[in-house]
C-alpha cells in the first residue's frame, strides 16, 4: 500500500514542475504603502506626437507627495488635458494597470512579419525604487486587449466635454 | 487511502491549471528570434557597461548567435557566439525575470543610489519586449541579474570578457 501511495504522490507532484510555482507576479502593495506610483500608456508609431495618458496615483508614504491623484492627456509634446482624479478613481485606475500587467507573458513572434511600422502601445510603470516598460502589438490579441482595456480606462476619466480629443483605443 | 486519492486528484489538477509559463518569457523555442540585453550603471550613475545576446534561428536550428559588449565609456564589441550559450542564459534572463516586483519600499527613507541592472529583452524586428530596472532593494531580483550578468560575462570569449567587470 506505502508503495501505491508514493507513487500516486510522485505522479501528482510531477505535475507541478518547480518552475511553475511562482507566477509572474508584480505583486503589487496597498497603494498608500508606497512613496511614489505612477504609469504612462503611450499609443506609439512613427508619427511625431504619439498620444499618451500619463497617471500619477495618490501615495501615503512619503508626506510630501501628493495627497490627490491626476491624469494628463499628453500629445505633440504638450499636455492637452489634466485631471484630478479622486480616492475611487485612483483605485479604479490601480486596479486597471495591475490588470493590464497580471501575467504577462512575452509572446511569440507572429508567424507572418509584422511591420515594424504598425502602431505600438507601450506601458511604463514607476514606484520610487523599481520601473518596467511593456510593449504591446496588436498581433498578439489578447494582450492587446488588455491594453485597450487599460487605456480606455483611463480615457473614461476625462472629461465629458473634452474626452472627444482623446482616440479611443 | 481515499485521502491520498484526494490529495492526488487536488495536486494534479492544481498542476494541469497551473499557467504554462511561470515568467515573462516563455519556452525557449518560443522565441525563434530574441534579444537579451543586460546593462549595469555604477552607484554614482556616472557610467554603465553591458552585454548583449541575441539569436536567429530557421526551421533547422540556430542560423545565427551574436554577443556584444559594451565597456565603461568605450564603444559596443560585436561577434559570433556558439550556440550552446542560449539556453543558459535564456534561462537565466528567465529566472530574473520571474523575481521582478513593484512592491512597496520595506524601508523608506531608502538608501537608493542610481546602482542598477536595466534588463531588455525583446523581438529583434518588432519592437516588442520588456525592460526592467532592478535595484538593490528588491534582493532576490539583484542576486539573479547578477547571476545572469556573470554567467554572460563567462559565456563571452577571453579577448571581450575582459573589458567587462563581474559584478555582485
Amino acid at each position: 500500500m506505502k508503495g501505491i501511495r508514493a507513487l500516486f504522490l510522485a505522479v501528482a507532484l510531477h505535475a507541478v514542475p518547480a518552475s511553475q510555482a511562482s507566477a509572474a507576479d508584480l505583486q503589487f502593495g496597498p497603494l498608500d504603502q508606497y512613496v511614489h506610483f505612477s504609469f504612462i500608456l503611450r499609443i506609439e508609431s512613427d508619427n511625431p506626437g504619439d498620444p499618451s495618458l500619463r497617471v500619477g496615483l495618490p501615495t501615503r508614504r512619503d508626506p510630501s507627495t501628493p495627497k490627490v491623484g491626476s491624469v494628463q492627456f499628453v500629445q505633440h509634446g504638450r499636455t492637452q488635458i489634466s485631471q484630478k482624479l479622486d480616492a475611487q478613481q485612483s483605485q479604479t485606475l490601480y486596479k486597471a494597470i495591475q490588470a493590464l500587467l497580471a501575467d504577462y507573458v512575452l509572446a511569440p513572434p507572429p508567424k507572418n512579419r509584422v511591420s515594424s511600422s504598425q502602431p505600438r502601445f507601450t506601458v511604463f510603470v514607476g514606484t520610487s525604487d523599481e520601473s518596467a516598460n511593456f510593449t504591446f502589438v496588436k498581433d498578439q490579441a489578447s494582450q492587446w486587449k488588455k491594453a485597450t482595456d487599460a487605456w480606455n480606462a483611463v480615457r473614461a476619466l476625462i472629461p465629458k466635454e473634452q474626452i472627444e480629443n482623446v482616440p479611443v483605443l | 487511502m481515499r485521502s491520498f486519492l484526494l490529495l492526488f486528484l487536488v495536486l494534479f489538477l492544481f498542476g494541469l491549471h497551473l499557467p504554462v509559463s511561470a515568467q515573462m518569457l516563455g519556452k525557449l523555442e518560443d522565441y525563434p528570434e530574441l534579444f537579451i540585453a543586460i546593462h549595469y550603471q555604477l552607484p554614482d550613475g556616472s557610467a554603465n557597461e553591458g552585454m548583449q545576446l541575441s539569436w536567429r534561428t530557421s526551421e533547422h536550428g540556430f542560423l545565427k548567435v551574436k554577443g556584444t559588449v559594451h565597456p565603461i565609456k568605450q564603444p559596443m564589441i560585436d561577434f559570433d557566439m556558439p550556440m550552446a550559450v542560449v539556453a543558459p542564459i535564456f534561462e537565466k534572463a528567465r529566472d530574473l525575470s520571474g523575481l521582478f516586483r513593484l512592491q512597496p519600499p520595506a524601508n523608506w527613507p531608502s538608501k537608493v543610489t542610481n546602482e542598477m541592472f536595466n534588463l531588455s529583452v525583446s523581438h529583434s524586428g518588432l519592437k516588442t519586449g520588456f525592460y526592467l530596472i532592478i535595484r538593490r532593494t528588491n534582493p532576490d531580483a539583484w542576486t539573479a541579474a547578477a547571476k545572469l550578468w556573470n554567467d554572460l560575462r563567462t559565456s563571452m570569449p577571453p579577448a571581450n570578457r575582459e573589458s567587462i567587470h563581474e559584478r555582485n
